[in-house]
């Protein structure tokens, strides 16, 4: 994802109404977060820059750095604790969110967002590992559910820090509270750097989350509703820490607009997953 | 939330005559004790009966106060009464002209109905019934009844028979006189009971509802107001998703869920017809500048929302303006503009959380992630059950309901008594 340097010109203390503000960006490159996997559907490890090549906008790219395994991960987890997940399904969250953390590493952050109607942020990204089991044993799930504004906070709480983000969002319901519309949402996730994997109930078809699962380079994930989500939860973090972190700074391509990305890997049989491209500019 | 699943077939059974006589009775002096708002003997007697008591009497009721026969069901209905019956249901109906102001009495027994659907029993809850293919598919103006969806955060949680009571109280506001021109009883009833609907959520009833108005009171701002309000949220993502996944037993259907382009177009074309008899009507500006917002029209909406905006005594209504402002300018790319708007927006309410997100949305938009965070988490890290009330937005989509209780007291006010 591009990441750019914006300086406000305008000198603080004016008026908002007076100001007109002049921005200037610098490309500082761009990450793309890339699981490799054989044809069992296994990471890849050890692979290098040399058996990676991308394209931006069908232009060659000059591959700065590749990494895997070595970041520290802020997971984000945004749930849904509107009405209808009451008893065994608030039980299911908080056993799986236990397992979930528990597979955290020294180093790795975690971060709770609830939503209902309301949007609470009960669990700042932080390495406290209780904060989140405390949050989830005091909810109380109630009133309707802002799936898009809750989703929107959430990655707003992964883009706080550098690290490698990834957002989880639960809910097993639709957006009826939200307003922030979706396409901002996804347009968001064009231009940001975490990777949303969303979890829902079978039914659901929640299009706007397989949507932003796609555009960020997740994968949406539908369990039954007695599924067992913690071994959804305990798979989706395995995945995304076998994921590799790519670095380069484009090369010979306009800044801005859509850069749709092609992620090769020169080992037969891998299967590569990647964002499919990002909002510049 | 409620909305109506397929209409079933009327049952239609052999007319006990003594039976309705007898319940016609009983009911003209229903109306005619009932104070209107409380939950008195009389109400009591009424809510007793069945919905298929109130089935059977409802032709002769609408016979004995004349409502006009202007829907195909209601010649129906007429037609299955004898003509001894009917000749003494004319008889009555010559006592009650005669006794005194005939049309107070057909108000205050619009009032018996609404009252009986508002505060009498629980809906009947029934099991999913099976559509019938044989019939011909449901058309508009069929008649009831028909099963209503109620849902929870987007389950369905019930069917329910749809209460007749609604279909009384609108059949005995027509038979108030049209000419020379309508009782403005008429409007206020349509006005007030659709301001219960969207505080109830009852969209079943309200589409009915409205759709009747069209006909009845085509031309009266507030009404129009009502259903714009009503079309504008059937074509929100609220009733749009639920609409979408839901899938009926039996092969039912919901009914009088459209795209959501409809229903926006539809809240566009009534709120200029309110704004072409009241131009200066600030929740008109409001509703249609948010419609446009919402038909990506965002240039030609912000010139409504800042109408709004000039002629807003109340501070719920600058907030949504406000808030709809920033939207359009945020599409728009004219970022200052778009945080001041939300920024005003957030200082009439400053925990409210639609404000807040529409900010941090502004300032990421201009690459100011810091400030679109810390905007974000003052209102984040606030307990949920702290902060009911916090956002105008969460009733947004309510309409009128915010004026339900003086509206239904407005119309009960004057009918309270037999006597004016």
């Amino acid at each position: 994802m591009m990441r750019a340097i914006v300086t406000l010109a305008a000198a603080a203390g004016t008026s908002l109404a007076a100001m007109q503000p002049t921005f200037s960006t610098r490309v500082e490159g761009v990450r793309v977060d890339v699981l490799v996997t054989d044809g069992s559907r296994r990471p890849l490890r050890g692979l290098t820059a040399a058996d990676f090549s991308i394209r931006d906008n069908g232009v060659p790219q000059q591959i700065d750095l590749v990494s895997f395994g070595e970041t520290s991960l802020n997971v984000g987890l945004a749930f849904d604790l509107s009405e209808s997940v009451v008893g065994a399904r608030l039980d299911q969250l908080k056993a799986a969110s236990a397992a979930l953390t528990a597979e955290l590493h020294p180093g790795d952050q975690s971060a709770l967002v609830t939503f209902d109607t309301v949007v609470s942020l009960p669990c700042p990204l932080s390495a406290n590992r209780l904060c989140v089991r405390d949050a989830l044993n005091a909810a109380t799930p109630a009133r309707e559910t802002a799936l898009v504004d809750g989703v929107f906070a959430g990655m707003m709480i992964g883009e706080s820090d550098a690290g490698r983000s990834l957002l989880m969002v639960f809910s097993d319901g639709l957006d009826t509270a939200s307003f922030i519309d979706t396409d901002r949402v996804l347009d968001m996730g064009r231009r940001s750097d975490v990777v949303v994997y969303p979890i829902t109930t079978k039914g659901a078809r929640p299009d706007f989350l397989e949507e932003l699962a796609s555009l960020t380079g997740g994968r949406l994930h539908e369990v039954e509703a007695s599924g067992d989500l913690s071994a959804t939860f305990r798979a989706i973090l395995d995945e995304f820490r076998h994921r590799y972190l790519i670095t380069y700074a484009p090369k010979n391509v306009p800044k801005d607009g859509w850069h749709k990305l092609e992620v090769m890997v020169n080992r037969s049989g891998a299967r590569v997953k990647a964002r499919p491209g990002y909002q510049g500019g | 939330m409620r909305l109506a699943a397929v209409a079933l077939a009327v049952v239609l059974s052999e007319a006990p005559n003594e039976r309705a006589m007898s319940m016609l009775r009983d009911w003209v002096r229903f109306v005619d004790e009932h104070t209107a708002g409380e939950t008195d003997a009389a109400l009591d007697s009424l809510t007793a009966w069945t919905y298929n008591d109130l089935e059977l009497l409802l032709g002769y009721v609408e016979a004995l106060t004349e409502v006009p026969l202007n829907i195909p069901v209601r010649g129906i209905r007429k037609r299955q009464i004898n003509d001894f019956d009917l000749a003494e249901i004319k008889a009555r109906t010559k006592d009650l002209q005669v006794r005194g102001d005939f049309d107070r009495f057909r108000k205050r027994a619009v009032i018996l109905h609404t009252d009986a659907a508002i505060l009498g029993a629980a809906p009947v809850v029934v099991a999913a019934p099976v559509a019938d293919k044989s019939r011909p598919p449901w058309r508009r103006g069929e008649p009831e009844p028909r099963v209503d969806v109620k849902s929870l955060d987007g389950r369905v949680e019930s069917f329910e028979r749809a209460n007749p009571n609604w279909q009384y109280s609108m059949g005995l506001v027509e038979s108030l006189p049209a000419a020379p021109r309508r009782d403005r009883f008429v409007a206020q009833w349509y006005r007030a009971v659709g301001a219960y609907f969207a505080k109830e959520r009852n969209y079943a009833d309200a589409i009915g509802h409205f759709e009747r108005a069209q006909l009845v009171v085509p031309d009266d701002p507030l009404v129009l107001y009502g259903e714009a309000c009503l079309q504008e949220t059937l074509g929100a993502p609220r009733i749009q998703n639920y609409v979408r996944v839901t899938t009926l037993p039996n092969g039912l259907v919901i009914r009088g869920v459209s795209l959501p382009q409809t229903h926006l177009r539809r809240a566009e074309s009534l709120l200029r017809k309110a704004l072409a008899a009241d131009s200066h009507f600030v929740e008109a500006n409001l509703r249609l500048g948010r419609v446009l917002t919402q038909l990506q029209r965002h240039e030609e909406a912000l010139p409504y929302l800042q109408a709004a905006i000039a002629d807003s005594q109340d501070r719920t209504v600058t907030y949504y303006a406000h808030l709809f402002s920033g939207d359009a300018a945020l599409a728009l790319g004219r970022l200052p503009d778009s945080r001041l708007s939300y920024e005003i927006a957030v200082a009439l309410y400053p925990d409210s959380q639609a404000s807040r997100l529409g900010l941090a949305a502004a300032f990421r938009a201009a690459g100011d992630r810091p400030a679109a965070l810390a905007t974000l988490e003052r209102t984040l890290v606030k307990p949920p059950a702290s902060r009911e009330g916090d956002d105008p937005w969460w009733d947004y989509y309510f309409g009128d309901a915010a004026n339900v209780d003086r509206l239904i007291e407005e119309l009960r006010e004057p009918l309270r008594s037999r006597q004016p």
